[in-house]
């Protein structure tokens, strides 16, 4: 027993210091790659009134590009309009419409802040559990993929960016439907890795890529972005393929959250699959 | 101590929010992050005991993350640089030892000694933060290259945070 004491007080500086950088990174990497626990995150109020202070100095800067971009998809969108097409025959257009229903339904959002120099990126979203917003929601921009929503609070979202490790969100070729997972590898924000393309597949730099719309996040033929190069390697069975990103992630201003109205209904009939395996 | 204790707490406090507020969002390129909350652990009396400092280390370090959605990466990195920083500092000490009135800081102990500490103790602190970051040794060379440059970018800022921040400690 002294000898146990003697020992702990000649090392108890290193004892301190295993034990509280084991609560670090024990936290670090059990919120990196298990991200169900509830612990601490820029949701959160203290920091909302921060970033919020900072957002309404920098909001101003980027008035101008937010107003043209907005207005662009506006036209867009106005291009759209039901009353823009000429009738060509008076029968043939049906009011209530029974062939299609609404799957998604979109909501925006302001981005409030977001980074692109870490590992793993996150947006934080000026919305929240108030305005209907659940974890695991995709986010997109006008033109490309934003994230996956990872925490939600009363007013706040945060969504775990493309540009992390493990987002692995299903991504096919618009060409000839070859699906792989979306991935990045921490250096460039521009641009993604395609994996899981065989191969013997023939993958072209221009390609468009889209999204598979499988997991319940994003419908399908969301665009991503287009093959920027693709080159074997050498004793492997999977292409490298890099694929460009419609949007500039580090400038986004607002995004869209995808509510996927049939999501329950998808997740409940997959889940037979893993019941089926099980027994 | 009432005074070393108003400066450390204004520091503690100015240093979080200038982390949050500017320097999280200057994002100009995947390859540089800059840090200068390290510069409050860089500040810390020469002879703070090594647990105390653990624990301040720690606790900076968990604030930092709570705003900056690392969770825990920014504490466990400051905690290994305040383990190590008294065996640093017993290493680069001057001949008749430090002066305890001085702190560390380019006003008291000047330029040269205080780059030369400040790369040694942030390039541990940076490359330690970015090696679990990425936590693949494949990256080895852009993490060293990202350590560096995010290094080179947060001693430019500390050295200009102390010609605005902080005053001389002896009063002469």
């Amino acid at each position: 027993m002294r000898n146990l004491l003697i020992f702990l007080n000649r090392f108890k500086i290193f004892i301190v210091f295993v034990a509280l950088q084991s609560i670090a990174l024990g936290m670090y990497f059990s919120y990196t790659y298990y991200p169900g626990m509830r612990f601490m995150s820029s949701t959160q109020s203290i920091n909302n009134s921060l970033i919020n202070f900072r957002n309404g100095i920098t909001d101003h800067f980027y008035l101008r590009e937010k107003n043209d971009s907005l207005m662009a998809e506006n036209s867009y969108l106005r291009n759209q309009l039901k009353e823009n097409f000429v009738r060509i025959q008076a029968d043939l257009v049906k009011i209530s419409d029974t062939i299609y229903r609404q799957n998604y339904t979109y909501i925006a959002a302001n981005i409030v802040n977001s980074t692109i120099n870490h590992r793993n990126n996150f947006f934080t979203l000026d919305i929240g559990n108030k305005h209907g917003i659940e974890e695991g929601m995709g986010v997109v921009s006008k033109n490309g993929l934003v994230g996956i929503v990872f925490k939600v609070s009363d007013n706040y979202t945060l969504v775990r960016s493309i540009l992390s490790e493990n987002i692995n969100i299903s991504i096919k070729l618009k060409k000839n439907n070859e699906h792989g997972l979306l991935k990045w590898n921490g250096r460039d924000y521009e641009t993604g890795l395609f994996t899981g393309l065989t191969n013997d597949l023939e993958v072209n730099p221009g390609d468009t890529v889209v999204t598979r719309g499988s997991h319940t996040h994003f419908p399908r033929n969301y665009p991503v972005g287009i093959v920027e190069s693709a080159e074997f390697v050498e004793g492997k069975p999977h292409q490298k393929v890099v694929i460009k990103f419609f949007n500039d992630l580090n400038t986004l201003q607002y995004a869209y959250i995808i509510n996927n109205l049939t999501k329950r209904e998808q997740l409940k009939i997959e889940k037979l699959i893993e019941e089926e395996n099980n027994d | 101590m009432t005074n070393a204790l108003r400066i450390y707490s204004i520091q503690f406090i100015l240093l979080i929010v200038a982390q949050i507020v500017v320097f999280n969002s200057l994002q100009f390129s995947t390859l540089i992050y800059i840090m200068i909350y390290p510069l409050f652990l860089l500040l810390l009396p020469f002879n703070l005991g090594v647990i105390m400092g653990m624990g301040i280390g720690f606790i900076f370090g968990l604030l930092v993350d709570y705003f900056s959605n690392t969770f825990g990466l920014h504490a466990s990195a400051s905690l290994l640089v305040m383990y190590l920083r008294p065996a640093l500092l017993k290493f680069i000490s001057p001949k008749n030892g430090y002066d305890p009135i001085l702190i560390p800081s380019i006003r008291d102990m000047g330029y040269f000694w205080f780059l030369y500490y400040a790369s040694i103790v942030l390039f541990i602190h940076h490359f330690w933060f970015f090696l679990f970051e990425f936590f693949s040794f494949s990256n080895l060379f852009w993490i060293l290259l990202k350590s560096i440059l995010s290094l080179f970018f947060g001693l430019f800022f500390m050295v200009i945070w102390q010609f605005l921040f902080l005053r001389p400690s002896k009063v002469i």
